[in-house]
């Protein structure tokens, strides 16, 4: 029996040394370290004659060690290019250049889906994909060659630290353990809310009626375009809501049904007149073009998420647990 | 050098001379199927305290290098991860036993001359 508070610091201290696995043998480290301390908690508060409780959890992960340290321990043998210490912050700075450049990356494939005529389309699209990918690859390996430096003057300087230098650093506390992050989880509620505005949003995109003195042919050419854009944000969020979580492949997915909508936005925004009502293509386009921005930042936002997303708080530990 | 620095790097050799016996130990034990906290509290009751911190990773780097095999089991509702030597271990046990062997007796000539 142990008490919540217990159970989640040990949850917290699992998350942060599984942090810093590679991703193979996270979930099975995670699982059994989880098990283990349990048991070494349960042992520690029947010796001391006192229930399970936060305090005693405190001091059986002060004992056990500080997650870098433990995962460390875990790692093969060094040397390395960029060691377990550096590890997290070498990740961190790749995700914040990798947002940074997926933003203006997805900028210029915006400016060059806007201006380039049919014609270029294609080889301007390709070249607004593959320009940035090949700089960004220039700017990672210079990344690696500064955090590579910078491991092996640490390790020197480690290697000639004193015991009494070690031993003068501050004791860490478990209880600064970050919090695991549980965005992840599905909202149900807001799934079920998003999947009927867009049965809905397609049933009145099919079931338009055809009405030639109002709507131009140039409305009825993009109609297959706008049910394409809602059907597949249809489809990630339906798998989404089966699976009860955002995995890693829903969130791409996610993200892609983002582009597509945001490359028909803009072919709606440069379409021929859509209404064949004098003078009401001036609103339309400032709809077209509101609709456009807040798709932007929308799919901007989607892309901080992906690359910034750190271990999902549901890393399936149990599948890892064979009963006999 | 003050007393409490000549403790503490004292403690910390004393720790660098147990690491150098940890594997020997822990492959002496697993002849018999263990969880890393059953192996822990064998260790412990025939003298040799190991940090769980330590210890729990050593087991599966043992297991990487081929001298062990694990497997899942639930026991009284709690997962548990058990090691066992393998054919491969035994063998490594038997070398470093008769290494450790030729160590104690090295020793026993050097510190007692």
């Amino acid at each position: 029996m142990s008490s919540h508070a217990a159970d989640q610091l040990i949850l917290r201290y699992v998350h942060a040394v599984g942090r810093q696995l590679p991703r193979a043998q996270r979930a099975d480290v995670m699982a059994e370290l989880q098990s283990l301390l349990h048991e070494s908690l349960e042992a520690r508060a029947a010796e001391a004659g006192r229930p399970v409780e936060e305090a005693l959890a405190v001091d059986t992960l002060r004992e056990f060690g500080p997650p870098d340290m433990v995962a460390h321990r875990y790692m093969p043998y060094g040397p390395y290019l960029i060691g377990p210490r550096l590890y997290p912050t070498f990740v961190a700075v790749v995700k914040t250049f990798a947002i940074v450049l997926g933003i203006l990356a997805l900028l210029g494939w915006t400016l060059t889906v806007s201006t380039s005529p049919a014609s270029e389309m294609p080889a301007r699209l390709w070249a607004s994909v593959v320009s940035p990918l090949q700089w960004g690859l220039i700017q990672l390996a210079i990344i690696v060659v500064v955090f590579a430096i910078i491991e092996r003057v640490m390790s020197q300087r480690q290697m000639t630290e004193s015991p009494t230098a070690k031993a003068a650093k501050p004791e860490w506390n478990p209880r600064d353990l970050p919090v695991i992050d549980n965005t992840n989880e599905a909202d149900r509620g807001g799934l079920i809310g998003s999947l009927i505005v867009h049965v809905v949003l397609i049933a009145i995109i099919l079931g338009f009626p055809t009405l030639p003195a109002l709507l131009s042919p140039s409305f009825y050419s993009l109609v297959p375009w706008w049910a394409s854009t809602a059907v597949l944000d249809l489809l990630v969020l339906g798998v989404v809501l089966v699976q009860g979580r955002w995995t890693r492949l829903m969130r791409l997915a996610e993200f892609g049904a983002s582009l597509f909508g945001l490359f028909v936005v803009i072919q709606t925004f440069r379409a021929e007149p859509l209404l064949l009502l004098p003078g009401a293509d001036l609103g339309v386009k400032i709809g077209i073009g509101i609709a456009f921005v807040i798709a932007l930042i929308e799919t901007g936002i989607q892309l901080v998420r992906l690359v910034a997303r750190p271990v999902p708080a549901d890393v399936n530990m149990g599948q890892h647990v064979r009963a006999l | 050098m003050s007393t409490s620095n000549a403790t503490e790097a004292s403690s910390a050799l004393e720790l660098e001379l147990r690491r150098g016996v940890l594997v020997l130990a822990i492959l002496s034990q697993l002849r018999d199927a263990q969880y890393g906290y059953s192996l822990k509290q064998a260790l412990g009751e025939r003298g040799l305290n190991i940090e769980e911190g330590t210890l729990y990773p050593l087991l599966r780097r043992l297991e990487t290098q081929g001298l062990l095999h694990s497997k899942w089991r639930t026991d009284e509702g709690r997962p548990r991860r058990y090691y066992q030597i393998n054919a491969e271990g035994e063998k490594t046990l038997a070398a470093l036993k008769t290494n450790w062997q030729i160590l104690v007796d090295a020793m026993a000539r050097l510190l007692n001359p």
